[in-house]
């Protein structure tokens, strides 16, 4: 089975925050490998683990994104693709999925994995993007897939609980964090990376146009803190005691 | 559906505006919204259904109807196709969804459908001079940013439901077209469902919340957790983390994708405020927070802010609400 896995390289979430003037979160500071892709890296080699194939990583960002590919190849993916071209800069969501179906679609997977949502953006609406791009099926906020020969079988998290639901390949599945525990590279793998291949795309191999952007960010803005409430230091039992008696005067006991 | 122009509205109306379209199912509040919108674009409000009563959408505002006969189970590629279908050639302003595991699946399909603008976990739309304004939750709602859409260019908006209440009453004279479900794709296709966890009360639903998130430290922590939230009358809640991890079922947690709540208790233990659903835990009348992290959002949101280790602090709550509970049963 052949699996392209999307991978985009942000901000480290550990690491302080910034925004760039234009509303883009800065990312000249330190970044990695989204955390929720390492989710859908570790998904698609279980996947190839179980039934043979390809796993290809396909990245668009700046030059840089080169290191989040490297990481998942040390991981043990086994080809990547980087999209990095300077119109591509400030991409919209739907631009982003264009530039990334057209590579997809010349690699004409079987099966795509994307993360829910990216860790920068949170909009999640890149993957059904690509979805609709590529003509394929969409099952997402999958927390598990099973593959058996061209059926494609995922557990989707919805409101009300769990659906069971059925898809052919090509189709593209977004996974939750937490399908499966992300490996850690070994060393092996990190020599290894070295010597994969990362293939770069520009806007014009892929045949797409810079278009006008879409929907832009205006401002953004801390969301609203209430008025400053009572803060106590626990020492054993004070915590305990303004906890009764906050849960006393709002008559909940 | 072909575009045709309705004749009564030209004439009332003249050259006809950018509609605003919904798609609206059990849950009508998006369409009050959709109405309000219009209102503000001069635009007709168009609601979309396959399983709503048309005469409720005539009620709320909607000038037309689509009634999407059979259009039941939901399946992405065949809501576009509906959706697509009803459009007809029309370019509307925008579509407003309900945000959810179908909403959140459907908005950027259809957007990419119609190469519009997209925006997802909308608290608010409004029309301005140089496009819609859409004020949006991000980052696990610590977060508000405003996105603008350009003019002429449809936008599809999720829209976060709840809390708005049932929308005023527009009566409307309503033309209400109906047209026959797309064939389904046969590419995706829904095999079961699994219930949540049956027991329990609906998150949405409940008066009292216990909810926890990474800062309990150890799994081993959710008993107590669970204790103290039996000894308040509460249910249950989780941060996607915990969640994620799979320390609660997905259908304990509260956000993205998960539960928008409205307690009048929320008591938050070890979560830092990566807790979705702001603008819903504003109404809250009582926030208490632990967690070992005064700076964090969730304690400057508290009502009582209690800066201990969650493991220290749960244990000796419930021991101190069982010896309560105790004094107070009758003999």
């Amino acid at each position: 089975m052949k699996i392209v896995v999307t991978v985009k390289q942000v901000p480290d979430p550990n690491g302080a925050q910034a925004l760039e003037p234009d509303n883009t979160i800065a990312r000249d500071r330190e970044v990695v490998l989204d955390p929720g892709d390492e989710y859908g890296i570790e998904e698609g080699l279980q996947l190839k683990e179980k039934h043979g194939g390809e796993v290809v990583l396909v990245s668009m960002g700046p030059e840089k994104a080169r290191d989040a590919i490297r990481k998942g190849l040390s991981m043990g993916a086994d080809r990547g693709i980087l999209i990095t071209d300077e119109q591509l800069a400030g991409a919209d969501a739907l631009l982003t999925a264009r530039a990334l179906a057209a590579a997809i679609k010349a690699e004409k997977p079987e099966l795509v994995i994307c993360a829910t949502e990216s860790y920068d953006g949170s909009t999640g609406m890149v993957p059904p993007m690509l979805a609709e791009l590529l003509g394929v099926p969409q099952l997402t906020f999958a927390k598990q897939v099973e593959v058996d020969g061209q059926q494609v079988t995922v557990h989707r998290q919805t409101e009300e609980g769990y659906q069971v639901v059925e898809g052919s390949a090509p189709c593209l599945v977004t996974v939750t964090a937490g399908i499966a525990e992300p490996r850690y590279a070994s060393l092996k793998g990190i020599m290894a990376a070295r010597s994969k291949e990362v293939k770069v795309l520009k806007l014009g191999d892929l045949g797409i146009d810079r278009g006008q952007p879409a929907e832009t960010v205006e401002s953004i803005a801390d969301a609203d803190a209430r008025e400053a409430g009572e803060i106590v230091e626990d020492d054993g039992s004070v915590g305990v005691d303004r906890i009764m008696a906050v849960l006393q005067s709002a008559k909940v006991l | 559906m072909n575009g045709r122009e309705d004749s009564v509205d030209k004439a009332r109306a003249g050259p006809e505006k950018a509609g605003v379209w919904t798609w609206v199912e059990d849950d009508l509040e998006v369409l009050g919204v959709a109405a309000e919108l219009a209102h503000g674009l001069g635009g007709r409000v168009r609601a979309v259904t396959g399983t709503g009563k048309p005469e409720r959408l005539a009620a709320l505002g909607a000038d037309r109807g689509y009634v999407v006969d059979g259009l039941d189970e939901y399946d992405a590629e065949r809501w576009v196709t509906a959706l697509t279908g009803c459009l007809g050639q029309e370019r509307p302003a925008a579509v407003l969804l309900p945000a959810g595991a179908a909403g959140d699946d459907l908005a950027p399909r259809l957007a990419a459908a119609l190469d519009a603008a997209c925006v997802m976990d909308c608290a608010a739309l409004r029309a301005q001079a140089g496009g819609l304004l859409v004020l949006r939750w991000a980052h696990d709602d610590r977060v508000q940013e405003r996105w603008l859409a350009p003019p002429g260019l449809p936008l599809v908006a999720a829209l976060r439901v709840g809390g708005r209440g049932t929308p005023p009453s527009r009566p409307r004279p309503m033309d209400v077209r109906r047209l026959p479900a797309p064939a389904a794709s046969g590419r995706a296709r829904l095999l079961k469902r699994l219930p949540a966890d049956p027991g329990s009360v609906r998150l949405a639903d409940a008066e009292r919340i216990v909810a926890a998130g990474l800062g309990i430290g150890e799994r081993e922590l959710l008993g107590p957790v669970q204790e103290l939230a039996d000894l308040l009358g509460a249910a249950l809640g989780a941060s996607r983390p915990l969640a994620d991890k799979g320390w609660v079922p997905f259908e304990r947690q509260i956000g993205t994708t998960g539960q928008s709540v409205r307690p009048r208790l929320y008591l938050a233990i070890g979560i830092s405020g990566a807790v979705q659903h702001t603008a819903g835990l504003k109404d809250v009348d009582t926030i208490i927070a632990i967690n070992t992290d005064p700076s964090c959002p969730m304690m400057a949101r508290a009502q009582l802010a209690v800066v201990g280790d969650a493991r220290e602090v749960v244990p000796a709550l419930v021991e101190r609400l069982r010896a309560f509970r105790t004094e107070r049963a009758p003999v």
